[in-house]
């Protein structure tokens, strides 16, 4: 079973993408925010990790840079998620390291599609 | 304007309604910071939620929260980044404007999601509240361009086209002989009610192998009618639901054959799958009934049913389901993937010349952005792609390892070729999504409307288990009857320790009266345990009450044009829920008396030689059994003469008596009803308007209120009150044939004096307790029984009320007890000196003695 690590400050949001995830079978694991995030994510190993942009503590953009700073060759896919939709803000997403940018509200099909997506056969 | 929603979502509009709340109080709380000390981390504070609030409010399509909070979280960005704007009261007065709207809808939605909550619908509907926030987004506007540079910097920014493919999906029709067709779902209804008889003696019974064979029997027919039907008719759309139908019920009949042949047992999760099974179906016949595609399919439930049986599934038949079902999300995952990426690879690619230092980081990036592209590629299986991929990796690699062969023409070129791919892939995307566009589009209308009840949900509902919520919502009436439930408990513990002294005393059962007594301490232990628990689910922070004073200090002292600063200590003090709901109201007066008469204004407290701003201090704490609760204030106390001028003046006491009183007496006759709302008063003292019912409300939970204060440096007020309502403790007490419990927080002391040591003084009975002549009420009189028989000793019960000590006359003293108040019935609800019930362990009624009432 694939896993993925949700980080989020909505406890609303974490919720829906955990119900969604789950019931698509994959293995779940939530943050409140990036520092509990970068956290759970140096504890174990992932599959993917979806991240929202604003959040208390440590940004979105910050956590996706440190994970990427901690890695080689191996990289984990990241989604990041968020409500602005600007191109400048999905430009820095990657700028930092992001796989994919997502636009919230999130449909829960295209979601899930993504996490396949970068995730592969699995 | 309605919106519906599903089960799930209605879940999580109530999720949205608590959650949103709850920043909103924040916010709130923030914006006023804010006006006396901006900071940035304030203003990030207030910008963070209102993201949130945004961001959630477009999950349950609330769009006019979504809106009005983006246009506000424009306004903020502002104030954030470039301090474009100046925090001014008039931004102030606006965000605030702002979240009291935002507040409003949500009272609305909330209000008929309450009624909607404990139905059980498919789906529920609920109206958009009607409420115009376009002024504030004037405001807004207006506050905006308040800056000329702001202006200069709006260029129109050419938006790429979004990737939001449409979501509804496609609801074919059925064409399939009616009287079939009606002679199946008839019969069809009839096998699955008789399966879902047979499940319930099933879940009685586990080894019920009778009703095993009849579900059995009953899903093979049914199977076999949706054979019939199929092939019948000319069909060959996968959503039709005889497909399903005959699939689940062959899913199952295997499981179950499964059972009997390898005498299995059956277990609960199979008894749940098979009842998901029933209600899968007979969404499924309702769609045939309907002549409808499936419009979700019950994949879910197929995958379990594979699962149990370990039947190998029919891959190709859930593949293709699911290609079916989420084209528009494959191929959004696809295109949104390959694009993003594409694009943002560009610009990284220019820097490769622009940035030579940076070389091997931008090398990294693109090729990580080409290698999510081939994964998207290969995983959607896009040939020419997969191909156009590998080979840029390639080349990209091939610079990596000979940095110095980057040069503009190889890299202009390759930009070319990225180029070329996006436009390619743009045009492929933009061809797709039009196409579906057209189908779907007259079609949306219809699906919208019957979008409700959904084959899937069902099964979904097993996925919800494993949801974690942290919080659940309880209505209150639940554990009210908990409540008392559990108060039946505590108080019929205390029958096995009775039991256990009787056997032992009576019937000289040691043995079995130590038994009964071991069994009574563990009883009580775990009743305690219970007791306590289930308090502290009523506790309650009173940072729910004090939230709002921020918000009143504010607009008295505007109004008032005064400065005052509101101190909050302790919020997270708690309380038990009926006693929270009873301070606000009293606590409202209060600060509101402390900032209306209480603080002078900026030129009076100038002259005092204060500061010019003045501060209320509003703190809880925990002490016992008891919180308190303290309200201080800097501004001009009260004045003692003036109250007692008014006291005199008002007949309310002698003067000679009044000489003999305390300060704190004399300010407690604010607290007499009528006292303090004469304008000369309130004009000399600036204290007291409705401190009567302050003190009203104080006492009627049980708790009490002290006074203190000093004219030119402010007053104080201190709220002593019970943790509970619902639980206390008494004293037992015996008057001639009856009893009575008396709430042992009004106790003092139980005394037994010689009757020598009472006096007599104009009828009353009074006697020297501590120094202090304390007067007598007796008991049997107050409530008009027969006198107490003539003692030489006699027992008095010391108590206190609001300061105020006598003594209460009993003839025996029987100990003390938890009780559990009752309330009076209600026809009895006003009668002096009771203030409610108790039943005692033997089962008994006894009354508890309202201290209140017999001063």
């Amino acid at each position: 079973m694939a896993k993925v690590l949700v980080i989020d400050d909505s406890e609303l949001v974490r919720n829906f993408h955990s119900y969604i995830l789950r019931s698509e079978k994959f293995e779940v694991v939530t943050a409140n925010d990036g520092v509990e995030g970068l956290e759970k994510f140096f504890s174990d190993k992932f599959d993917l990790v979806i991240v929202d942009l604003n959040m208390p503590r440590l940004d979105g953009y910050e956590v996706v840079r440190q994970i990427r700073d901690s890695e080689d060759d191996e990289e984990v896919p990241i989604i990041v998620i968020s409500t602005e939709d600007s191109e400048d803000k999905k430009a820095k997403g990657f700028e930092a390291g992001a796989n994919v940018y997502i636009v919230k509200p999130t449909e829960p099909e295209k979601l899930v599609a993504n996490v396949r997506t970068l995730i592969g056969h699995k | 304007m309605r919106l519906e929603y599903t089960n799930e979502d209605f879940i999580f509009l109530f999720d949205f309604i608590t959650e949103a709340s709850e920043h909103l109080l924040g916010i709130e709380d923030n914006i006023l910071k804010l006006e006396t000390e901006p900071s940035q981390s304030l203003i990030e504070a207030i910008y963070r939620p209102m993201h949130s609030i945004k961001g959630m409010s477009g999950f349950v399509n609330l769009n006019n929260i979504k809106h009005l909070t983006h246009e506000t979280e424009n306004l903020i960005d502002l104030l954030k980044n470039d301090k474009k704007i100046a925090i001014s009261s008039e931004l102030i007065d606006l965000l605030i404007k702002v979240v009291d709207r935002v507040v409003k809808i949500i009272k609305q939605v909330n209000q008929q999601a309450e009624l909607l909550r404990n139905q059980k619908l498919d789906s529920y509907v609920i109206d958009v509240p009607d409420v115009d926030y376009n002024d504030l987004l004037e405001e807004i506007e207006k506050l905006k361009k308040s800056d000329a540079t702001d202006k200069a910097k709006k260029v129109a920014v050419v938006k790429p086209a979004t990737l939001v493919g449409p979501s509804v999906e496609q609801k074919a029709k059925l064409v399939i002989p009616e009287k079939l067709k009606n002679e199946f779902i008839e019969e069809t209804y009839e096998h699955l009610e008789i399966i879902d008889a047979e499940l319930l003696k099933l879940e009685e019974d586990l080894d019920d192998e009778n009703a095993i064979t009849v579900i059995m029997r009953e899903l093979h027919t049914i199977k076999g009618g949706s054979q019939i039907i199929i092939s019948s008719i000319e069909t060959d759309i996968l959503q039709n639901p005889l497909n399903y139908i005959q699939k689940i019920t062959h899913c199952s009949e295997t499981l179950l054959q499964q059972i009997v042949k390898a005498d299995k047992k059956v277990d609960a999760d199979i008894v749940d799958i098979l009842f998901a099974v029933s209600d899968v179906l007979k969404e499924l016949i309702a769609n045939l009934k309907n002549d409808e595609a499936v419009s979700e399919v019950p994949v879910n439930i197929l995958v379990k049913l594979y699962n149990f049986t370990g039947e190998k599934p029919d891959d190709k038949f859930i593949e293709s389901v699911q290609a079916e079902q989420k084209i528009t999300a494959e191929d959004f995952a696809f295109f949104n993937t390959a694009l993003q990426n594409l694009r943002g690879l560009l610009p990284v690619c220019a820097e490769l010349i622009t940035n030579p230092d940076n070389r091997k980081n931008s090398l990294k990036k693109i090729l990580r952005a080409l290698k999510t592209c081939l994964k998207a590629g290969e995983y959607h299986n896009k040939k020419s792609f997969i191909e156009f991929c590998n080979n840029q990796i390639t080349f990209f690699n091939f610079l990596k390892d000979n940095p110095e062969q980057v040069n503009d023409a190889f890299i202009q070129s390759t930009i070319d070729d990225i180029n070329q791919k996006l436009v390619e892939l743009e045009k492929e995307y933009a061809e797709k999504y039009a196409k579906t566009a057209q189908i779907e589009e007259p079609q949306a209308g219809a699906a919208a409307a019957v979008s409700g009840p959904s084959v899937a949900a069902a099964d979904k509902t097993a996925a919800e288990a494993d949801m974690s919520l942290s919080v659940i919502k309880v209505p209150m009436e639940r554990i009210d009857k908990l409540m008392g439930i559990i108060g039946e408990l505590i108080v019929s513990k205390g029958t096995l320790q009775i039991l256990a002294k009787e056997i032992a005393v009576k019937y000289n059962m040691i043995q079995l009266s130590r038994r009964t007594k071991e069994i009574a301490d563990l009883f009580n232990r775990l009743s305690d345990e219970l007791q306590n628990t289930v308090m502290n689910i009523r506790m309650m922070p009173v940072k729910n009450v004090f939230n709002r004073f921020p918000r009143l200090v504010r607009d008295i002292a505007k109004k008032n044009d005064k400065k005052v600063k509101l101190v909050m200590r302790g919020e997270d003090t708690e309380l038990d829920k009926t006693v929270i709901e009873k301070i606000n109201d009293p606590l409202l007066h209060m600060i509101r008396n402390s900032v209306d008469h209480g603080i002078e204004t900026p030129a009076e407290r100038r002259k005092a030689g204060k500061s010019e701003e003045g501060t209320i201090i509003l703190s809880a704490w925990n002490q016992g059994n008891n919180v308190y609760i303290e309200l201080q204030d800097d501004g001009r106390g009260i004045d003692e003469e003036a109250v007692k001028n008014k006291a005199l003046e008002k007949g309310l006491v002698t003067e000679t008596k009044l000489e003999k009183m305390s300060k704190k007496d004399i300010l407690n006759f604010i607290f007499m009803p009528g006292f303090s709302t004469a304008k000369k008063v309130t004009e000399v003292s600036g204290r007291g308007v409705g401190m009567d019912v302050v003190k009203t409300n104080i006492i009627s939970i049980a708790g009490t209120i002290e006074i203190d204060s000093e004219k030119n440096f402010g007053t104080k007020i201190l709220l002593i009150l019970p943790l509970t309502l619902a639980v206390s403790k008494g004293l037992e007490v015996r008057c001639g044939d009856s009893y009575f419990m008396i709430p042992l927080e009004n106790v003092l002391e139980t005394v037994k004096i010689n009757k020598t040591l009472i006096r007599e003084y104009k009828l009353k009975e009074l006697f020297n307790y501590r120094d202090e002549i304390v007067p007598i009420v007796d008991i049997c009189r107050v409530f008009g029984m027969c006198s107490i028989k003539k003692n030489e000793e006699i027992s008095l019960v010391i108590v206190q009320y609001n300061n105020i000590k006598f003594a209460l006359k009993v003839d025996e003293f029987l100990g003390e007890t938890e009780i559990v108040v009752k309330p009076l019935p209600q026809m009895l609800e006003n009668l002096p000196g009771v203030s409610g019930t108790t039943i005692m362990p033997d089962g008994r009624v006894e009354l508890i003695i309202n201290i209140s009432d017999l001063i």
